[in-house]
């Protein structure tokens, strides 16, 4: 075939070996501009303040989106004693019909279980309907800048397509010149341009949904409520203590817990056994458990409790001077 | 003197195990005095604790072993060390004790009493001149309590501490706590000490309660704060104006709501008698 696209100029004149070294260049450039161009604009930003009251859900939508916020929506109806699990299912207790105490994504949770499920298909059924439930979450921590934002996300596709467009284009300029000349050592050349279009979209695919100041705030709090962790293992944890721990951890924290029946329904024993952590028969057996029996008083905001015991830090203590 | 410092109101010694209950009460605390040996020469995740609470609170660098009463002079390492902390926190004021804890190079691990002689007026007040010229920040100085009272005395506590503040232009922080123990354990009277203090210069308070053993009130930091100590801290918030008071609990953690209680009870006594 005759294709007169080979009018003579700096590139169509370039030998093969001398283009493969220049299209490198050229790669080499885009990618980097594309790499620094798709860069996480809250990378240095300082931090919000830590608010004086903290919201389990929001956090837990911060850390994992819906699904997470249905888990802790749901932990916390058994723990006020509107569910209750029985084996791997929960169901609603029948006798607590009064939710005017509830949150309307509570409310919501609470309606949709009209009999027993099972709690991964219950949430996976659910997650839809709560979304809206979550909007105001998501805008806030979009305000924030905590999630990364959509216009960010799209302003990264321009980027890339720019990219591809310039390191596509100019492969595919070459190849034609080099089909019309019918040379056919052009493998390194298709080789380069598939390599350099995965590179750009890894990159624009690899964003996660929480932005470098969301991550770090997580981070922030995650360092700043550790101690909850022992707390609900090892003290005597309000119901608001647990609902925060959930949220900023996730149902792993109950783990070894008054609620490790919970935990199971989502991280089951991988291989069968006859005991549990503690040594204790094994609970998937049946049975009620984590209902409403928490000793706290719901009202308390997580001052009860000994989340301090023993040791301490010395502080000046130091012998007794101070 | 001290008049142009901020009032921070009632704070907490701030212990790493109460962290998420701090965090959880945070309208309940004005303020956090940090002890400033937990945040030298520290590791990242230290720093940035403290990082954080700087965001969070106003703080107030609290010193142990800086060992102000030492005849061989200060150690300048420590200097070193704590410079970079003062000026991220840039605090309204620090503390010290007025102790030594290191002699002949060794560290006591004790706040030590000094003789209340001229000679260690003199020490301490040259060691306050050489701090002076690595920070501008005020200084306050703390008494501490003793077990025994070293011979020699030239004058009386009260005068020990007065004479070196007024020769160094330093803000008193009076632990309550410590006065009482010391009253207790050596039979004087409060009113007396106090009457002897210059007025314009107490700018903080420590509390806490301590506990019995054979005979001795001991300053654990390890009990609530004894009714005494509650009308001694009105006697001198009455006295004097104190600018910020501070729960110093170090051992024997209670609920954290125990502790939210005390330091209301602080609030309190600081709104119905300045």
């Amino acid at each position: 075939m005759d294709v007169d696209i080979s009018a003579h100029n700096i590139i169509a004149d370039m030998s093969g070996v001398d283009f493969l070294l220049f299209y490198g260049c050229i790669i080499t450039i885009t990618l980097l501009t594309c790499w620094k161009l798709v860069k996480d604009p809250t990378k240095n930003q300082p931090l919000p303040l830590i608010p004086h009251e903290l919201d389990a859900y929001e956090i837990a939508y911060l850390r994992s989106g819906v699904s997470e916020v249905a888990k802790v929506v749901i932990f916390n109806l058994i723990q006020s004693g509107y569910l209750q699990l029985t084996g791997q299912r929960i169901n609603r207790i029948s006798n607590q019909d009064d939710l005017s105490q509830l949150k309307p994504i509570e409310c919501e949770v609470v309606s949709a279980i009209s009999y027993s499920y099972e709690p991964k298909v219950f949430i996976s059924s659910i997650s839809q309907k709560l979304e809206q439930y979550c909007a105001v979450y998501k805008q806030r921590l979009n305000n924030e800048q905590l999630l990364y934002l959509d216009n960010w996300q799209k302003s990264n596709i321009t980027i890339v397509l720019i990219g591809a467009i310039i390191i596509f284009g100019l492969g595919a300029y070459k190849l034609l010149l080099a089909l019309a000349k019918r040379h056919h050592n052009i493998g390194f050349l298709i080789a380069m341009g598939v390599v350099s279009t995965i590179f750009l979209l890894w990159l624009v695919t690899k964003r996660s949904r929480i932005s470098y100041r969301g991550q770090a705030y997580l981070q922030q709090l995650q360092q700043t409520f550790v101690q909850l962790k022992t707390k609900v293992r090892f003290a005597i944890p309000s119901i608001a203590d647990y609902s925060l721990a959930v949220g900023v951890f996730g149902v792993e924290t109950l783990a070894g817990t008054s609620y490790d029946s919970y935990y199971k329904l989502f991280f089951p024993p991988q291989i069968a056994r006859t005991t549990d952590r503690n040594g204790s028969s094994d609970s998937s057996g049946g049975g009620s458990y984590c209902s409403s029996s928490s000793s706290c008083n719901s009202s308390s905001s997580c001052s009860s409790g000994n989340s301090c015991g023993g040791g301490g830090c010395g502080g000046c203590g130091g012998g007794g001077g101070d | 003197m001290f008049s142009h410092l901020p009032t921070l109101g009632v704070g907490l010694g701030f212990r790493e195990v109460c962290k998420s209950d701090l965090f959880l009460n945070r309208q309940q605390v004005d303020f956090l005095e940090i002890v400033v040996e937990h945040y030298l020469d520290v590791s990242s995740p230290k720093q940035e604790e403290l990082e954080i609470l700087a965001q969070h609170f106003p703080i107030i660098p609290h010193g142990i072993n800086l060992s102000l009463g030492s005849a061989e002079g200060l150690d300048r390492d420590y200097l070193r060390k704590l410079a970079p902390l003062m000026n991220q926190l840039n605090p309204p004021w620090w503390s010290e004790h007025i102790c030594f804890t290191r002699a002949g190079g060794v560290d006591i691990g004790h706040l030590s009493p000094l003789p209340y002689t001229k000679e260690a007026v003199e020490v301490v007040c040259r060691n306050i001149a050489e701090v002076r010229r690595w920070f501008d920040v005020p200084l306050i100085l703390e008494n501490i309590t003793y077990m025994v009272t070293l011979p020699g005395a030239e004058m009386t506590e009260a005068q020990f501490l007065t004479e070196i503040l007024e020769r160094s232009d330093c803000g008193l922080l009076l632990d309550v706590t410590n006065l009482h123990t010391n009253a207790v354990n050596h039979g004087y009277d409060v009113l007396d000490f106090l009457g002897e203090l210059p007025s314009q210069r107490v700018v903080q308070l420590h509390f806490v309660g301590g506990h019995w053993y054979d005979g001795v009130l001991i300053d654990s930091h390890s009990q609530p704060t004894p009714t005494e100590v509650w009308q001694l801290m009105a006697e001198v918030v009455d006295r004097f104006p104190v600018k910020g008071i501070v729960l110093e609990r170090d051992e024997n953690f209670p609920p954290f709501g125990e502790l939210v209680a005390e330091l209301q009870q602080a609030r309190q006594i600081l709104r119905s008698h300045s």
